[in-house]
């Protein structure tokens, strides 16, 4: 570890942190309709409701939201598909880019419209500029805006009493996109052009390297798909190598925004979610859980990748740090920005849902390794992506309160409301999916010849590079592990059926949730109730989270990450 | 024909889904009555 590099960390922990307050109250104001609002953007907003027939007044019961976001998604995945298929005869395609094959064309299309960006191509000699326009920058919106507004939905049933109903999906989504998403994007656009992203239709640029030879330099409309990539959590990247390419990222401030962007709606939710339930302590209660999970996992993965790297010590490469090189284990790390720099953005990336890299994860330590396979497996509830980081830690911290209730013979509640069978059953659910999900399809793809042929590693590496594709399949993270080649109909197919099951089965109990606790009358608290707003439930809420969600993996991780490190001595 | 087995697998998805709204709306009992629970402290 050296200074600089955790100077960086601080800032960026600081920063994050500082805008938690300001950002969750406008994101509840503008959330709930009550911001003032420019007389421009309620005359957008009024528009589309009378141009879709919706009544913004009008409010529905979980079944009829939840019916509404499996409409519209399943529209968006075929629409996407459609386009990918058809992406030749269409305009903004310079580079004559032909038809996407159908399976990679549907696993992609699934993977946007669920928020995940899980990359089976690469961008740039793949999709036309309309493809990654019309196609994944659109629905990196829409995705980020359902996470958001799942999670409003949820805060909703804690904050109402005795009603049927959590929102109306469309005016959430519609709100989400356009006070939250889009002006974030457009000042974080403009930000990327600044430093030097491009943002271009024109055809690619043939340069001659000074060796004498010919290179393509690749172009397209890169700075406003790099903004709500990292904004939505979607991550997926416009060129194969996504943030270690230099035109995504090209300067060291960028890799701090492109950072920040990742947190700038999870963390402040947290604050929003406050608001909304009366009592900011709540919040602040989950972000610190937060904080604390992610804080553990940095420390790990930052140590690890800022010591020398064993199998390089063998050819007596120079790791030391120095003026010339940040030092420790520079393999698979971009020179611009170091191991600290590689390691923050790696943690950040899977402890959200973003999925973004700016360093191949495949050449981390075992021990780092471990760290951003355990943040997706905990479903990516240390901050998340938009609302799904919120929605999944409170499904733990209704476990927690459950436990608690249990341990104490008192029916547990939470924010005033009785957690009874159906919730516990639903949450049950929602977490258990997941995992169900990432260890059931890995074992199949463990077995099967063909499966394995596409690992670039054997032994417990090889085994991890197949359990982190599922886990961030699965998890809705996106990130690839790299060394395997997931473009064949059996990775397309299973990781397409991972990302819908690790969506839909997830966000469905979650309103279900919603709808029961929205119905409920709320109950004062009294002296044997549990303060939620304190160190006592944060540490609580932490336990829950890694004995519930991480234990579930622990022999998994055991074949992989961590028999890799133990081989290593 | 390719493009037809991908529509098909889109749609057992959806149906695959709308089912799974049942279920929990069936399993919860949410959705088709009003909820029963009550304050009652113990």
């Amino acid at each position: 570890m050296n200074l600089q590099g955790v100077v960086q960390i601080i800032l960026f922990a600081a920063v994050v942190t500082a805008l938690v307050k300001p950002l969750g109250g406008y994101f509840a104001r503008a959330l709930e309709g009550t911001i003032l609002l420019p007389r421009v953007l309620a005359r957008i907003e009024g528009g589309l409701f009378r141009l879709a027939g919706i009544d913004p007044n009008e409010e529905q019961s979980w079944i009829t939201y939840a019916f509404a976001l499996l409409c519209f998604h399943v529209a968006g995945i075929a629409l996407l598909y459609a386009l990918q298929r058809s992406q030749g005869f269409l305009p903004f395609n310079p580079q004559h880019m032909t038809a996407v094959s159908p399976d990679l064309a549907l696993n992609t299309a699934v993977s946007f419209t669920t928020n995940t960006s899980w990359q089976s191509y690469g961008g740039e000699s793949t999709l036309s500029y309309f493809s990654q326009m019309a196609g994944i920058t659109v629905q990196s919106f829409m995705s980020g805006a359902t996470g958001i507004a799942v999670a409003i939905a949820l805060v909703r049933g804690f904050s109402r009493r005795s009603v049927q109903t959590i929102g109306n999906f469309w005016v959430d989504l519609t709100r989400a996109t356009l006070y939250i998403l889009l002006p974030i994007c457009i000042v974080a656009t403009l930000l990327l052009v600044w430093q030097g992203v491009p943002q271009s239709l024109d055809a690619y640029v043939g340069v001659h390297t000074l060796d004498g030879g010919k290179q393509m330099m690749a172009l397209g409309p890169v700075a406003s798909q790099e903004a709500i990539k990292l904004l939505s959590g979607d991550g997926g990247g416009f060129f194969n190598a996504n943030s270690a390419h230099p035109f995504e990222n090209p300067t060291a401030l960028t890799g701090m925004l492109e950072m920040l962007l990742i947190f700038l709606i999870g963390a402040p939710l947290t604050n929003t979610f406050g608001r909304m339930v009366g009592d900011q302590r709540q919040g602040w209660a989950l972000y610190a859980a937060m904080a604390v999970m992610l804080a553990a996992g940095l420390v790990l993965t930052y140590s690890a990748e800022t010591a020398p790297n064993a199998a390089l010590a063998s050819f007596g490469v120079d790791q030391r740090a120095g003026t010339l090189q940040a030092g420790g284990n520079m393999e698979g790390k971009e020179v611009r920005f170091g191991p600290a720099q590689s390691a923050l953005f790696a943690t950040v990336t899977t402890a959200s849902s973003d999925g973004a890299v700016n360093s191949m994860h495949d050449s981390f330590m075992p021990l780092s390794g471990l760290v951003l396979l355990s943040n997706m497996m905990l479903d990516e509830v240390i901050v998340g992506g938009p609302g799904s980081g919120l929605f999944g830690i409170l499904l733990f911290a209704i476990i927690a309160v459950f436990i608690a209730g249990l341990m104490i013979g008192r029916t547990p509640e939470y924010l005033g409301k009785k957690i009874e069978g159906n919730e516990v059953k639903m949450t049950m659910l929602a977490l258990l999916c997941v995992p169900a999900c990432i260890l059931g399809i890995a074992a199949v793809a463990a077995v099967l010849p063909s499966a394995i042929a596409s690992l670039a590693n054997t032994g417990p590496h090889g085994f991890s590079e197949l359990l982190y594709a599922y886990s961030s399949g699965a998890a809705t993270n996106g990130s690839a592990f790299a060394g395997l080649n997931a473009n064949t109909p059996f990775y397309n197919l299973t990781l397409a059926g991972a990302m819908f099951v690790g969506r839909f089965a997830v966000v469905i109990p979650v309103l279900c949730i919603a709808g029961t606790l929205a119905a409920k009358r709320a109950v004062p608290a009294g002296a044997g109730t549990l303060p939620t707003h304190g160190p006592q439930f944060v540490g609580l809420l932490i336990g829950t989270a890694v004995i519930v969600g991480g234990l579930t993996f622990f022999s998994a991780l055991a074949l992989g990450p961590i028999a890799e490190f133990l081989a290593r001595g | 024909m390719q493009d037809l087995i991908m529509l098909s697998l889109l749609i057992l998805g959806f149906a695959g889904a709308v089912g799974y709204v049942h279920a929990c709306a069936s399993v919860t009992g949410s959705g088709m009555r009003q909820d029963q629970s009550t304050d009652r402290q113990q």
